[in-house]
């Protein structure tokens, strides 16, 4: 049984959610709230270097005078930023682990429970994994082998230290450091995240993936993943993530970066688990995150792909700046918020380039109680000549107590652009369920098999290895939402 | 926050001069309470964020409120069909009052009437605070109008003042029917902010249709407020034409309250210049079995700027809405911009709603296909705009009414 098929089976026995459990170890807990000594705090933790530090401090400093913005559909009670702990990290890793087997057993336990193939013995389909605990990476695998073809792929603390050069080159270069509050909030306190550098030319030769866990109570995960590709270089990068349950909401507030150089191609995809709350809708991740992909270089590609089943509350718009010429940029989307879950997604693609391309699609699937609103910009700048964009976005609802909402913002001021944008919402039809039931399927399989139909175009554009998983994971997210 | 004080007195001169009941009074004195409280609307408020009105209305620190200008409608101007008219010159009504049996028109003196929900939007609540001219049309049940209704709004050049606001109320009692034209002409050279406030009834198994065209304006800000309410079984058709229009926010609100009703509202927007028209068109969706259709389209040359904000509102207990919008924009020069926003919210799952929107310049197959033919370049780019506008044209139900905006489009072309 592969480890995806394992992870979906104990998902299915435990019924509500499988990743539910709590780790058991010491942790170390910065003293509680936001403050310029943790900040100097978690820079010690991390023995980085005194730029990084004042960076942090920069950030802090401008994180005085903002205010968290309010324009989102999902509203949520005020989140007391002096009540949670900006690091927490298990005490055995405080000596880095010098091999894999250095790491605490029961840290290995929860990953090997959570279905990630941690030990490199067990070598599954060549994945390369960077897993975060809490504030810190635990391990990455594979390192050697990547390190022969000159890939970079280790955590960003480890990065400060060893490319310092690239970090500070890159670092906040996509998202500027004060862009908006959570992007500032994370610059400041980040603990923890992957960073990935691919030299000119090279075809990165396996998937790289990155597993995020919030263990601890009352933490927020404030992650920061940088991955920068190189000119004419390829990478796939996954990931998933997952959290225990707990009735009070927690907070997770990362930034990721994308770096597309001349004919580069990124795929980011990822796998969103996070814990949802219960069926009251108590608890549960509040997922503020904000991912931004710059296309550089002439001919570069990002390709967004994601697949959002957890979370309170998902707020998040994965975009592409399109600057070179002829480069693409596109997002696949499915969002699924069943029982009191809300979701407030989509993407934006700016245009700046001549011949720049991008495409759009999402689908939004809305069962229960939740919300589902899908929020994009498409922006054609005036000098992006022979700029396209296709959007669909396509919204279902199971039930009536739901909603779904499209709200697209369409900004074009380059008369030889073009731009398409169609959108429906629709429910599942008593016919498609009657022809299902009358092959013998039961009511929920039959509508786990009508809403992968449904996603099939955004759930194609996943890596083999998440396909399986994010189909099952469709399926599961809707249990309970009919008959 | 900005100081309004000039406004704030101009307010205290206008209530003092102008008479009126207490009950009036005190829903005057709220509304401006409520306008000063948010001021003038800001680009960060989402419902204004694309509006031209943002920075023009900025033009505005005192609002000159005096009845002044031509009290007349130029000949050349009036329709010369058989209609029932109502004149507004310079912000003035001059009526003409129908004998006919059936149909009441006539000044709107219940101005308190639209009390309803001013809400949140500062320029309502500030037309809310001023109006002080409006008609009132009543169709009486079963009543079907043979001749349409004409309303003339004229701006001449000897307008005086800078502000002028109206609330006109049209209501169609069970079962009536009638047309009703709005022409809009602009000649002034002042820069002067126009607010209008029309709420329209339509009791069960009404239908009306409503074109309104609005041409030239150069140095006016205007705001025009559309909220029609639809019972059972009615219908509303609404057709604009903005030709020309600066500095303009053409906002609807429509409600599906009954059962079986429905809303076919169509635009164009034909721009050019410097010219800036937003149209803001928002459809409630209340009650089950209810329709919807936007249709709007904008040709965009020189450096215009056209935006439209549309939005499908279904309310949970709204099942078997059938709601269809799009909006399609040319852009036929290198400096116009067009902004979109096509929202959905959607809370009953057995509905069926879609939009679409798409701009993009002329397509040069066509343009081929027809200079192959012998057609000249500037021609053939002209029978595609046309085309393309026309499409909206052809939704007119009307003949008479289809034939002038026909004539509007292609005199249009003429005088390029």
């Amino acid at each position: 049984m592969s480890n995806g098929q394992e992870f979906i089976k104990n998902y299915k026995q435990g019924s509500d959610y499988a990743h539910g459990f709590v780790t058991d170890i010491e942790t170390i807990d910065v003293p509680k709230g936001l403050s310029k000594e943790v900040v100097h705090f978690i820079s010690k933790q991390k023995k980085e270097p005194q730029w990084m530090l004042n960076w942090r401090l920069k950030a802090f400093d401008r994180l005085q005078s903002m205010k968290e913005p309010d324009w989102q559909k999902p509203k949520y009670p005020k989140i007391n930023y002096q009540d949670l702990y900006y690091y927490s990290a298990p005490k055995s890793l405080t000596d880095q682990p010098k091999s894999l087997d250095d790491i605490d057993p029961e840290i290995r336990k929860t990953y090997e429970k959570l279905g990630i193939p941690l030990l490199e013995q067990k070598k599954l389909a060549g994945i390369a994994v960077d897993a975060v605990f809490d504030s810190v990476s635990v391990a990455t695998t594979f390192k050697d082998k990547l390190n022969e073809i000159g890939v970079i792929f280790c955590s960003i603390s480890e990065a400060t230290r060893e490319h310092p050069e690239l970090v500070q080159k890159y670092l906040g270069s996509v998202i500027p450091m004060s862009d908006h509050f959570f992007a500032t909030l994370n610059s400041a306190v980040f603990t923890d995240g992957s960073f990935v550098y691919i030299p000119p030319g090279v075809r990165c030769p396996m998937e790289l993936s990155t597993y995020f866990r919030i263990n601890a109570s009352n933490t927020g995960q404030f992650e920061r993943t940088l991955i920068i590709a190189d000119k004419g270089s390829y990478v796939s990068y996954l990931e998933g993530c997952t959290a225990p349950m707990r009735d009070e909401n927690q907070l997770h507030a990362a930034n990721v970066e994308l770096v597309a150089l001349d004919d580069a191609e990124i795929k980011y995809s990822t796998v969103q688990n996070w814990y949802p709350g219960d069926k009251e809708g108590n608890g549960g991740i509040y997922n503020f995150v904000t991912k931004r992909g710059a296309c550089r270089g002439k001919n570069s590609k990002i390709s967004w792909t994601q697949v959002e089943t957890g979370s309170a509350i998902t707020w998040k718009y994965p975009s592409c700046i399109l600057q070179g010429d002829n480069s693409q940029g596109e997002f696949y989307s499915v969002a699924i918020t069943n029982n009191y879950q809300k979701a407030d997604t989509g993407t934006k693609m700016i245009h700046l380039g001549k011949n720049t391309r991008s495409k759009i699609i999402s689908k939004g699937i809305s069962a229960g109680h939740a919300d589902n609103t899908y929020r994009g910009l498409v922006s054609i700048h005036p000098k992006a000549t022979g700029a396209k964009n296709y959007t669909q976005c396509d919204s279902l609802l199971v039930g009536n107590k739901c909603g779904a909402h499209t709200i697209p913002y369409i900004e074009n001021k380059n008369s030889t652009s073009e731009i398409e944008h169609e959108a429906t919402t629709s429910k599942i039809s008593d016919d498609q369920l009657f022809y299902c039931r009358q092959r013998g399927l039961n009511q929920e399989e039959s509508v786990s098999l009508i809403v992968n139909g449904f996603c099939k175009e955004v759930l194609q554009q996943l890596p083999m290895e998440f396909a399986v998983e994010a189909q099952k994971l469709v399926g599961i997210s809707l249990e309970g939402s009919v008959g | 926050m900005e100081n309004y004080n000039e406004i704030k007195i101009n307010f205290e001169k206008f209530i003092t001069t102008f008479k009126t009941d207490v009950n009036d009074l005190e829903f005057r004195k709220k509304s401006f309470a409520n306008f000063i409280s948010k001021g003038f609307p800001v680009s960060r408020d989402e419902n204004w964020k694309y509006s031209p009105l943002v920075q023009d209305l900025k033009k505005f620190s005192q609002l000159n409120y005096k009845k002044s200008g031509a009290n007349i409608l130029p000949n050349a101007l009036m329709e010369n069909f058989e209609h029932y008219s109502i004149i507004f010159a310079d912000g003035v009504l001059i009526l003409t009052d129908s004998n006919d049996a059936g149909l009441v028109i006539k000044k709107n003196n219940s101005f308190l009437k639209s009390v309803k929900k001013a809400g949140e939007n500062p320029i309502l609540n500030l037309n809310n605070a001023f109006a002080d001219q409006g008609y009132l049309i009543e169709v009486s049940s079963n009543i079907s109008l043979t001749k349409p209704i004409v309303i003339y709004n004229y701006y001449s050049k000897n307008f005086l003042s800078n502000f002028c606001s109206s609330k006109n109320f049209i209501l169609l009692n069970e079962k009536s029917n009638v047309v009703v034209y709005e022409k809009t002409i602009y000649d002034s050279s002042i820069e002067y902010l126009i607010t209008s406030n029309t709420e329209i009834f339509l009791a069960k198994g009404s239908k009306l249709k409503k074109y309104d065209l609005n041409c030239n304006n150069k140095h006016s800000t205007i705001f025009n407020f559309v909220k029609a309410n639809l019972d059972e079984n009615s219908e509303l058709e609404y057709f604009t034409f903005s030709e020309n229009i600066n500095s303009c926010r053409d906002e609807s609100i429509i409600n599906l309250n009954g059962k079986n009703c429905f809303a076919d509202v169509n635009a164009i927007q034909l721009l050019s210049n410097n010219c800036d028209h937003e149209i803001k068109l928002q459809i409630n969706h209340n009650e089950e079995h209810t329709r919807s259709s936007q249709f709007v389209k904008s040709a965009l040359y020189d450096s215009a700027n056209a935006i439209f904000q549309g939005k499908i509102f279904v309310d949970s207990k709204a099942q078997k809405t059938d709601g269809y919008q799009l909006s399609k924009a040319l852009l036929l020069s290198d400096n116009v911009k067009f902004f979109a926003k096509p929202e959905l919210e959607i809370y009953a799952d057995d509905v069926k709603c879609s939009h679409g929107s798409s701009s993009g310049s002329v397509d040069e197959e066509s343009i081929f296909y027809l200079r192959s033919r012998g057609i000249s370049k500037e021609d053939a780019k002209m029978m595609m705009i046309n085309g393309f506008l026309g499409e909206v044209i052809e939704k007119i139900t009307e003949d008479k009414f289809k034939n002038i905006f026909f004539k509007k489009l292609s005199h249009n072309y003429n005088d390029d």
